[in-house]
């Protein structure tokens, strides 16, 4: 009985701890500041694209939506460093300073500290996108002085490129199992991520298959016939890798001896 | 007499090969349990395994009757710990860090409050400032209110007066006591001073060379037999030697 009851108070502590893990991240002036930085960028591109098209009036810009510019850049490009940086935070920076021992010694197993970490690292991807969506909106109509697209269409986009993003957050937060410092973590992200990317331009065939070549998922779906079974093998894909390194990070998470 | 913490025959090895080799003794509820060693003599490996720190594949530990390894959860509910260092989110302030531990007990479970916690270690004034700027002892102090915070039944302290000066070490070693006293809480202190553990613990187990060589016994009788706490820790070093003096 006295189990049993244990049993049901603690369940709830998976919840608890993916509050902390993101009250954690957010008291960090670091994140918050990144956070900032992502406005800027896609303000600053919506600028300077809308400079250029004053100039260049023969650039037909008008067919392509901005905010789903903004998107590809940023999921191509920042999101990934972002990424790499939220989560060498919340586990090598931990293993480093020791501050792991802090959960690991409360009432909760490693399975549910690691899916809270990770859950936590998915809310920051999700509150990052919806930064680049609202600023780069927003920044679009002001600098354009009219909002040429439908905003269902490019918050279904956002919405689906926050998939491979988790996945890349999974993929991180396995390396970072190798890392007592969130440094040494970032930049053997970034190198590994380059040289996938790097790899699978002369490599032929490896970017259809490799999890990095679908950040924009989007821009993929909308380039050429759109069809339901290669986009459902896709999606299997990207969950696969994502399943892979879950379980591979996990398996070293519960191994760690801090 | 209610049987806190049960550890049978641990046994931790690293890769080094150094470690601890078949640990058993038990800590009973209102003990403040004294864990005596040299620097290097395995107590906190021994304290890392009984809160899951570390992986162990031999030997049992049982807390409050939970199986640690079966049921970590309910076993570690009501136990507060400070293991090596007293680490703490460092960019936060004490608030921050009590709230962040305090989630992790519900409403319907019994816990102290964050003002009540921090009166009782002395913070109330440092509050919302950041832990970076705290002196050790104030660290200290504070995650002893992080390991209190669950009104836990068992509290475990790796060295708690490790690295603290004179005011700091009394301090400490009176809220222990008074803790004790108090709460009724059981404490399982480890520490290489013997005047130390003497000075706060009922009972004491000695560790040496990763073996435990007297698996606790009351401070009073041993008193009793020796001239003090001292000399009963060189004989009992002295027979797991083979009465041999170094």
């Amino acid at each position: 009985m006295k189990s049993k009851m244990h049993g049901v108070e603690l369940m709830s502590n998976l919840k608890a701890n993916i509050i902390n893990e993101v009250q954690k991240l957010f008291l960090k002036k670091k994140i918050t500041v990144l956070l900032i930085i992502t406005a800027i960028i896609c303000f600053l591109s919506a600028f300077f694209i809308s400079s250029i098209q004053a100039k260049l009036v023969f650039i037909a810009m008008d067919s392509i939506s901005f905010p789903l510019m903004t998107l590809t850049i940023f999921t191509n490009i920042f999101l990934p460093l972002f990424i790499f940086m939220t989560v060498a935070e919340l586990f090598s920076g931990e293993f480093g300073d020791k501050s792991l021992k802090l959960v690991l010694i409360r009432p909760i197993s490693r399975l549910k500290i690691f899916i809270s970490k990770n859950i936590a690292i998915a809310i920051y991807i999700i509150i990052n996108l919806i930064v680049v969506f609202i600023v780069s909106m927003l920044s679009s109509m002001l600098l354009s002085g009219k909002a040429s697209f439908s905003i269902p269409h490019i918050m279904f986009a956002y919405f689906i490129d926050l998939v491979p993003a988790v996945v890349l957050a999974l993929f991180a937060s396995l390396i970072a199992q190798f890392f007592k410092s969130s440094s040494g973590a970032i930049i053997t992200c970034i190198l590994l991520f380059i040289g996938i990317k790097i790899l699978s331009l002369f490599v032929s065939g490896l970017n259809n298959i490799v999890f990095t070549s679908y950040l924009n998922w989007y821009s993929i779906w909308s380039v050429g016939q759109f069809s339901f079974l290669r986009t459902i093998n896709t999606l299997f894909m990207i969950l696969s890798y994502g399943a892979i390194f879950f379980t591979i990070g996990y398996y070293f998470f519960d191994k760690k001896e801090v | 007499m209610e049987k806190v913490l049960k550890v049978e025959g641990l046994t931790k090895l690293y890769n080094n090969g150094r470690g601890v080799v078949d640990i058993s003794f038990e800590v009973y509820k209102g003990d403040v349990f004294g864990f005596l060693g040299p620097n290097g003599a395995g107590k906190t490996t021994v304290m890392k395994s009984i809160t899951g720190l570390n992986t162990f594949k031999k030997g049992r530990v049982e807390i409050l009757g939970f199986d640690l390894k079966t049921q970590f959860e309910s076993a570690l509910g009501k136990v507060g710990a400070i293991i090596e260092t007293a680490d703490l989110y460092e960019h936060m302030s004490a608030y921050y860090n009590l709230k962040i531990a305090s989630r992790f007990y519900y409403k319907n479970m019994e816990k102290y409050s964050i003002d009540e916690i921090l009166d009782i270690v002395q913070l109330t004034e440092f509050k919302k400032e950041k832990v970076s700027k705290f002196s050790l002892g104030m660290k200290q102090r504070l995650a002893l209110a992080i390991a209190l915070i669950s009104k836990p039944e068992l509290v475990i302290l790796d060295e708690p007066t490790n690295g603290l000066d004179i005011e700091g070490t009394i301090a400490m070693r009176n809220l222990i006591i008074e803790l004790a006293t108090t709460k009724g809480i059981t404490f399982f202190i480890s520490s290489h001073l013997v005047h130390e553990i003497e000075l706060m613990c009922n009972k004491v187990a000695i560790i040496n060379n990763g073996k435990l060589i007297n698996k606790g016994e009351h401070i009073k009788s041993i008193k009793e037999k020796y001239a003090s706490l001292e000399d009963f820790y060189m004989n009992e070093v002295k027979n797991a030697r083979g009465g041999i003096d170094e």
